[in-house]
């Protein structure tokens, strides 16, 4: 038996010869962390603050102090990078021996069990990093306390970032561990943590890589993150508390998890580990085989779909290429793989059943993919077996704001996958088919996996269904909806002006924001022409008469309308007498909302009747002057993406009252920007830009203000569809 | 006592150890002889519990040495590239080796470092070879392990240091039943050193014997005969191992007791006669051939 005396003093043994691990961990952890943390406090400006805030000076001040202390004690990549490197590091002074026959003669000669060897170095290591990182953490408390920002919030703080970046360190420590057990010479050691680290990463990659020539998958961007790495996890939970404000407690358990797996596979394979592979690239060579195909394989088949994505061809030729591309790198791969194998460049050429086994195999799952054999493309559950669903249209009026529980940004998607509970199968399921049968008919025109071109972004609008089944399955279709398609309009109606959808989409619809907003937020309404400053009570109210328009909500009269403009709001916590969030978000206002109208008009803004009297010039360009087809508008957009070269515009102005009299009623002011589901109604071609009179329009109102030019506002029209009058044709050289 | 029994181990495809049986007594001094590659390295890495045998079983004083940690306190195993921590010096080894032999004697450590002059402050990386191997001898005999497994430990020992880590064994063999083994492919630096030998080869082991029981069974004999005839007479009665003349005078390396030898020349008349003592290296030689082995080709090339 062991005395636990005996056990300390080999920890403390252990640590003696590692004092340089010490060195560095004090130099990061307790200097240049807490240095960096002093430069950072001492350097927030104070006579900024109290010049520009007055009496919040104070308040600003300390949200400042939070800030840094967000970046640099809390759980954030800082500390995490600061654990991670650190993590490197003591699993390799810990376990470097096994690398070496003279440091495994000594080691594993001397009577001590190979299990007490491995405890030893696990605590001794992680009890280095926590009196290093706590020690820290209390210098930089010390700091914060000095120059009067400490407390409750930033201590709180602290603790959490400490547990989060210790369950980091001990992840990124255990798979070093694993990987170095696993191997037998430096090299080999840091290629096995890359792999270890990385591999699941790139078969997300490739997955990833197959949806993106599907035509119906849809990823959620946390898909995009490693689950079962300890690091991976990590981010996910970090990723969930920017966007709910917490880490569930689920999320804590599964790093927990992972991370106990890690070191459990860590502790067997060092375990046994056959003490004479020092110097050899696997420690377990029956792995050799395995592991070669399971890192050639996915290699060649990921640069296979990379070639098809960044493509787009489609034909047999570049099928061709491509395929024996996949081929090359199956037996590059494998050859390279089996040069580190044995450590030999020689190698390369030998086992070349391997590359056959590879090359073929490799074929196979590029095909699998590519073809999508397994039809998880167009796979949609059987409507039966389906509980509830969700859509979430792209950018849906112009609403942007979804928030989590504890008021972090989501994306739309988890949010209404979250809030959203459709019953309605029927209607969606429909439109599914409707929009796919719709979408695969014009891929089949152009003989393309995907409609990519103009007519992608003027006959579909994007939206993604959430469908939920009985046994617990969440699966996510991206699906392409017809602009023009009537049944597909009438079942849109159906659903948007549902109380379910009403309720799952708009997260105002939600929370409750009305002692969420501060007065030194930023609040104004605002068109492309004017704008208006809200205070903190206005910006309540029009939160409030939206609510009330939601509920009146009626998607038809909605689709005939332009919006007069939007709200933009901040909202913020402030449980700490500091903010530990601040959100800016906004809304669009349409003219068949009229409690939002109302409220417009009590604060100030009445919408204006602009007439041909408030126009001192109109100017029209045109981007091409010839008939216009999907070709010639594919080029006006590209225009409009800064690639003026392929078209040269033509322009008019039109300045005398007479003229600007007699294109007026042609003329109509230009929406803000695509609205879901409509097919856009002016012509594209043209810009109609008139200079307005606005300080007229707004006379005795000091608080609208108004872009300035020439002293006029500059708003911007177009003409409705098929009404270019003829002279403005002629005007422009037009035949 | 350490039991070897039918011990085999293999790298891949190379039989490094091919069924050894082999047992070492107590307070001798065991020298294990073979080529490289021959399977010494092994076989002590093995015996000290670093590498697992494929097949067989390895006993110290009845216990299983892997993963062993009494059996081990047992043994003290100095690989051929003896391992000393990073800017290390005496006292640091001796810090780390007494939390893992708990008997280890710090005063006597510090006694032979002075006696061997190897300065206890001084970092070992700016040691000599010859120093360094000293030290890890000295830490393997300060250690109190009863079995010191020293692989190639004495190469580039120079005479006197030999003669005086040989009277350390045998004052630690006397004192407190020391069993060093010392692995070499240098027959001529066991022969002054062992009491027991085992001479390995391609893995197995040729022979194992106590060197006096060799000593004894083997003679050299020079002389001078009075006539022909009497020379035909001791050949019919003896079968040299080996014969020599020059002119008239004759040496035989013969197999016998020395009573033997001398009985049998005194049936015959000669004119000059005397015993000569054999070398390790001319025991070996007649002892590899009569298993059909020509040990120059072994071991001393």
């Amino acid at each position: 038996m062991t005395s636990k005396n005996s056990f300390l003093a080999s920890i403390k043994e252990d640590n003696k010869r590692r004092l340089w691990l010490w060195l560095s961990g004090a130099f990061l952890f307790v200097i240049f962390a807490p240095l960096l943390f002093l430069v950072l406090i001492a350097g927030i400006d104070e006579q900024y603050y109290l010049i520009n805030y007055g009496d919040l000076a104070q308040k600003m001040l300390k949200q400042a102090a939070i800030g840094i202390c967000e970046v640099m004690l809390g759980v954030n990549f800082f500390r995490l990078f600061l654990g991670g490197v650190f993590a490197i590091l003591s699993a390799y002074s810990g376990f470097y021996w096994l690398d070496d026959k003279v440091r495994v003669d000594f080691y594993a000669s001397m009577p001590e069990k190979k299990n007490r060897r491995f405890f030893v170095s696990v605590i001794g290591t992680f009890a280095m990093y926590s009196i290093l990182s706590i020690i820290g953490l209390i210098l930089s408390h010390a700091i914060l306390s000095a120059f009067g920002y400490g407390g409750a919030y930033s201590a709180l703080q602290t603790c959490h970032a400490f547990i989060m970046s210790l369950l980091f360190f001990a992840g990124i420590y255990f798979i070093c561990v694993l990987a170095i057990s696993l191997t037998g010479n430096v090299f080999a050691s840091v290629c096995a943590i890359a792999v270890l680290s990385l591999y699941e990463l790139l078969i997300r990659g490739i997955l990833i890589g197959y949806s993106e020539f599907q035509r119906y998958i849809f990823h959620l961007e946390t898909d995009y993150v490693p689950a079962f790495t300890p690091w991976g996890s990590l981010v996910r939970a970090i990723m969930k508390e920017q966007s709910t404000g917490s880490i569930p407690a689920t999320s804590y358990l599964m790093i927990i998890c992972l991370t106990v797996i890690v070191a459990v596979l860590s502790y067997l394979a060092y375990m046994y580990r056959p003490m004479e592979a020092a110097g050899k690239t696997l420690a377990f060579k029956k792995m050799a085989t395995w592991l070669k195909f399971l890192l050639a394989i996915p290699a060649a088949v990921g640069v296979g779909l990379t070639a098809i994505v960044v493509s787009e061809s489609e034909s047999n030729r570049y099928l061709f290429v491509v395929l024996l591309v996949v081929i090359i790198c199956a037996v590059i791969a494998c050859a390279m793989i089996e040069a580190i194998f044995e450590l030999d460049v020689k190698a390369v050429l030998s086992k070349k059943l391997h590359w056959i086994i590879t090359a073929v195999a490799a074929v196979i799952v590029f095909f699998v993919l590519k073809e999508d054999a397994l039809g998880l493309d167009r796979y949609i559950p059987d409507k039966n077996n389906v509980e509830s669903v969700a859509i979430v249209p792209d950018n849906f009026l112009d609403s942007y704001m979804f928030l989590g529980e504890s008021m972090g940004y989501m994306s739309s998607q988890q949010y209404c996958s979250e809030n959203m509970f459709i019953t309605d199968i029927d209607s969606i399921y429909e439109l599914m088919e409707l929009s796919m049968k719709s979408y695969d008919e014009d891929c089949l025109k152009t003989n393309n996996r995907d409609v990519i071109n103009y007519t992608r972004y003027t006959k579909y609008d994007d939206a993604v269904i959430v469908i939920r089944t009985k046994n617990g399955r969440v699966i996510y279709k991206n699906i392409p909806v017809p602009i023009n398609d009537e049944r597909a309009h009438e079942i849109e109606k159906k659903i948007f002006s549902s109380d379910e959808f009403i309720n799952g989409y708009f997260c105002l619809k939600k929370y409750d924001f009305t002692d969420m907003i501060p007065e030194e937020g930023w609040h104004e309404f605002s068109n492309n022409y004017t704008s208006i400053s809200l205070n903190a009570e206005e910006t309540g109210k029009l939160l409030e008469c939206y609510k009330q328009d939601l509920d009146e909500f009626d998607y038809d009269k909605i689709c005939n309308e332009g919006p007069l403009g939007s709200v933009y709001f901040t909202i913020a916590d402030n449980n700490f007498g500091i903010y530990n969030y601040m959100r800016s978000s906004s809304f669009s206002i349409y003219p068949c909302m009229k409690h939002c109208v109302d409220c417009l008009e009590n604060i100030g803004y009445k919408v204006p009747q602009i007439t041909p009297k408030d126009i001192a010039s109109i100017s029209i360009t045109y981007y091409e002057d010839s008939d216009i087809d999907d070709t010639d508008i594919e080029k006006y957009y590209y225009n409009m993406i800064g690639d003026s070269k392929t078209v040269e515009p033509k322009s008019a102005v039109y300045v005398s009252e007479d003229d600007i009299e007699k294109l007026f009623p042609y003329i109509s002011m230009s929406e803000y920007s695509h609205k879901w589901g409509q097919e856009d109604t002016f012509e594209p071609a043209y810009n109609v830009e008139a200079e307005v009179n606005t300080a007229k329009l707004f006379e005795g109102n000091e608080r609208v203000v108004a872009t300035n030019v020439r002293g006029n506002t500059l708003v911007y029209f177009s003409f409705l569809k098929g009404q270019v009058p003829d002279f403005v044709k002629k005007d422009l050289g037009i035949e | 006592m350490i039991q070897i029994t039918n011990i085999s181990k293999s790298f891949d495809d190379i039989k490094a150890v091919d069924d050894i049986t082999v047992d070492i007594g107590e307070q001798i001094v065991f020298g294990l002889l073979g080529t490289n590659g021959a399977g010494k390295s092994t076989l002590l890495r093995m015996v000290s519990g670093i590498l697992k045998p494929d097949s067989g079983n390895i006993t110290v004083d009845d216990m299983g040495v892997l993963d062993n940690e009494e059996a081990k306190k047992n043994m003290f195993f100095i690989s051929d590239s003896p391992y000393f921590f990073a800017n290390s010096n005496p006292m640091d080894m001796m810090s780390y080796l007494s939390i893992q032999y708990p008997l280890f004697d710090k005063d006597k450590f510090r006694d032979y470092l002075k006696t061997f002059n190897l300065p206890e402050k001084r970092k070992i990386g700016t040691y000599s070879k010859g120093m360094k191997r000293q030290l890890a001898l000295l830490l393997g005999i300060c250690s109190n392990a009863k079995y010191l497994l020293c692989d190639e430990s004495f190469d580039g020992l120079d005479p006197v240091m030999r003669q005086g880590i040989k009277s350390i064994f045998a004052k630690e063999m006397d004192e407190r039943g020391l069993t060093p083994v010392i692995a070499s492919h240098n027959l001529r630096e066991l022969e002054d050193i062992c009491d027991h030998v085992g001479l390995l080869h391609k893995g197995g082991v040729l022979l194992s014997k106590d060197l006096e029981d060799m000593k004894l069974n083997i003679q050299r004999v020079q002389c001078v005969y009075s006539s022909e005839e009497d020379e035909s007479k001791l050949l019919q009665m003896v079968e040299p191992v080996k014969t020599e003349r020059m002119g008239s005078l004759c040496t035989y390396t013969l197999r016998g007791t020395r009573e033997d030898v001398e009985n049998a020349f005194a049936c015959v008349n000669t004119v000059f006669f005397e015993t000569l003592p054999l070398s390790l290296e001319e025991i070996f030689i007649s002892e590899t051939e009569v298993v059909g082995y020509d040990i120059k080709k072994l071991i001393l090339g």
